[in-house]
């Protein structure tokens, strides 16, 4: 038996690791994909939480998260596509036109 | 044998709002297939009928606190609270596009549709008790809002401030979600209901104590409170101003009705989790937002760090919380929700309707002379400056009076006293603009002239309710609109 902690220790690191992308990463497809893994790092907990409890519930929600997640990444890569033909670039460090 | 539940009427009568902008949305969608359909003349009158049946079915939703769907869906005096303001602004914001030079290019079938599909996601966030419908409705209202922001004018600015909104946005999302799994696994259940009714029991587990402070985070981040604010400046400056405005209110009213579900009666019991991350929350956002809206010069990068400021106040009002006797404080935040959210309407209308397709950015000194061009729009101004600041006779000072005096009933004084602070800081800039409009010269020629030509009819209709609601608010209704508030205050706190 594994003890529901120990998914509980693995999906915050995953998360962690998908928050230090979105910080540090300068590329913004590696931040999209950091956000979905964010997301992803959630999903663990929910199916792990959902099987401990002995209910179906965790893993609607899940299902709702899959989509959820989806559709911010269709957004996402259309505004990344936008982006990428008025500077030729996805990198982050052009974004510099708002200030203070 | 598995059955279905029977449906009732009333089920029909709450859903219905959604049900309406859902449909309208999905219209508004098909019609830009069509270049006759797709005309802005049929796309708005679309729009129009859509959202005005809908705020006429949000009045019509059932005051009794009844819960629908497991959850899914609530009825009672908070949601309707909540879905009748939000379709009201809905209804300012399309009056004041409508005249706008903004307006051409909102009033699109696609554009619409997604308007029309995250106001459905809002309505959907307020009216939920359940983890499920709650982030849907969450996401649904946020990317739409990252997709209106970015692509009404297609600009650099637009998009920059809409990929910036939508990297933080989604962050905080998760980290809201992440909250809300922990949560779940400690409470064991997805309604919000259950789990604040299960929270004092779990209260001392590590898990349920990191849920509770990723929860609260990520409402801060959506209500823009220091540190989590880095997204509100940019993404207010770089919206168009109509829809500024609509997200300067209507997501404050959203975060609030979850939080006020969440933390009321539950505060106590995570008092050592949630006290000293909202005083630093409230703090900060006091000071930080005041602060910075003094050495801004555009226009409405100001009123985003004033509105960062006014989070701050709210925030006060959730630290008093913490007692058993919760009615003040709810009733406190709901007034001035009310107040900030006319009032900032107000304020965003005068903006439109001095903007210009030349000059959509204005500075503080654009507004140099406006009292010998404009004296209407400048008293009107002048008005909302005041109660943004919290001067009498208006809402604004009211609602700080009720803020206020529901934190000094728990004791929290020293909170009140860098309100206090904050407020005399804020005095400075709220005045300057007063002062230009009133005592400096006209330094350039500015788009105002506009608004002598008579075009902005519905504005000015905004800017005359605001005014007289602003004022009403703040003299003889008061006590009128606290006495309404007290079921949904009660609403809440049987929960």
């Amino acid at each position: 038996m594994v003890a529901v902690e120990n998914y509980f220790i693995l999906s915050s690191l995953v998360f962690l690791c998908g928050l230090a992308g979105v910080m540090f990463r300068r590329n913004l497809i590696m931040v999209l994909m950091s956000i979905e893994l964010m997301l992803n790092a959630v999903n663990i907990i929910f199916v792990a939480a959902s099987r401990q409890l002995g209910q179906v519930d965790g893993q609607i929600m899940v299902l709702f998260v899959i989509t959820v997640a989806a559709c911010e990444a269709a957004v996402g890569l259309a505004m990344v596509i936008a982006l990428f033909r008025r500077y030729g670039t996805v990198n982050t460090d052009f974004l510099r036109l708002l200030r203070g | 044998m598995f059955s279905f539940p029977e449906i009732s009427s009333e089920l029909y009568i709450t859903a219905a709002p959604v049900l309406i902008l859902v449909v309208g949305s999905m219209i508004a969608l098909l019609q830009s297939v069509s270049k006759s359909l797709g005309s802005r003349g049929a796309v708005e009158s679309t729009a129009w009928i859509t959202v005005l049946a809908a705020m006429a079915a949000t009045t019509m939703i059932p005051t009794a606190p009844t819960e629908y769907l497991a959850g899914g869906l609530l009825s009672g005096t908070l949601s309707r609270f909540g879905e009748v303001m939000i379709m009201a602004v809905a209804v300012g914001v399309m009056m004041m596009m409508r005249e706008h030079h903004s307006g051409a290019s909102f009033f699109r079938g696609e554009i619409v549709s997604l308007f029309l599909m995250l106001l459905s996601g809002m309505l959907v966030m307020i009216a939920s008790d359940d983890l499920v419908t709650l982030f849907v409705g969450l996401e649904l209202a946020s990317i739409g809002l990252y997709v209106v922001i970015g692509y009404t004018n297609s600009n650099r600015r637009s998009q920059e401030g809409a990929i910036k909104y939508f990297i933080l946005g989604s962050v905080a999302a998760a980290i809201l979600l992440f909250g809300m799994a922990l949560l779940y696994a400690s409470c064991g259940t997805m309604r919000m209901s259950g789990i604040v009714a299960a929270l004092p029991s779990v209260a001392g587990h590590g898990w349920a104590r990191i849920g509770a402070l990723l929860t609260l985070v990520g409402l801060a981040f959506k209500l823009a409170l220091v540190p989590f604010h880095m997204w509100a400046p940019d993404a207010y400056e770089s919206a168009p101003t109509g829809i500024t405005a609509f997200m300067a209110t209507t997501v404050k009213i959203m975060i609030l009705t979850v939080a006020l579900r969440l933390f009321t009666g539950t505060f106590s019991s995570m008092n050592e989790v949630w006290y000293p991350a909202i005083i630093i929350l409230a703090v900060l956002s006091m000071i930080v937002g005041n602060i910075m809206a003094l050495v801004q010069t555009n226009l409405k990068r100001m009123l985003a760090y004033s509105s960062i400021a006014h989070s701050g106040y709210m925030a006060v009002a959730i630290c008093a919380l913490s007692t058993t006797a919760t009615g003040l404080p709810v009733r406190a935040i709901l007034f001035y929700l009310l107040s900030y959210v006319v009032v900032s309407l107000g304020a965003f209308a005068v903006v439109m309707a001095l903007e210009t397709e030349d000059n959509d950015q204005l500075t503080i000194d654009d507004l140099s002379g406006l009292a010998k061009n404009h004296p209407w729009l400048a008293g009107a101004m002048t008005v909302f400056m005041f109660s943004f600041s919290g001067m009498p006779p208006t809402a604004g000072f009211i609602g700080k009076f009720f803020i206020f005096n529901a934190a000094l009933t728990n004791h929290l004084y020293g909170l009140v006293l860098i309100g206090v602070i904050g407020s005399s800081i804020s005095l400075f800039y709220y005045l300057r603009i007063v002062v230009r409009m009133y005592m400096a010269d006209a330094v350039a020629p500015f788009g105002a002239v506009k608004a002598a030509s008579g075009r902005f009819s519905l504005t000015a209709a905004i800017l005359a309710l605001s005014v007289a609601i602003t004022v009403l608010l703040g003299t003889i209704l008061p006590g009128e609109a606290m006495e309404r508030l007290v079921g949904t205050a009660a609403e809440i706190a049987r929960k």
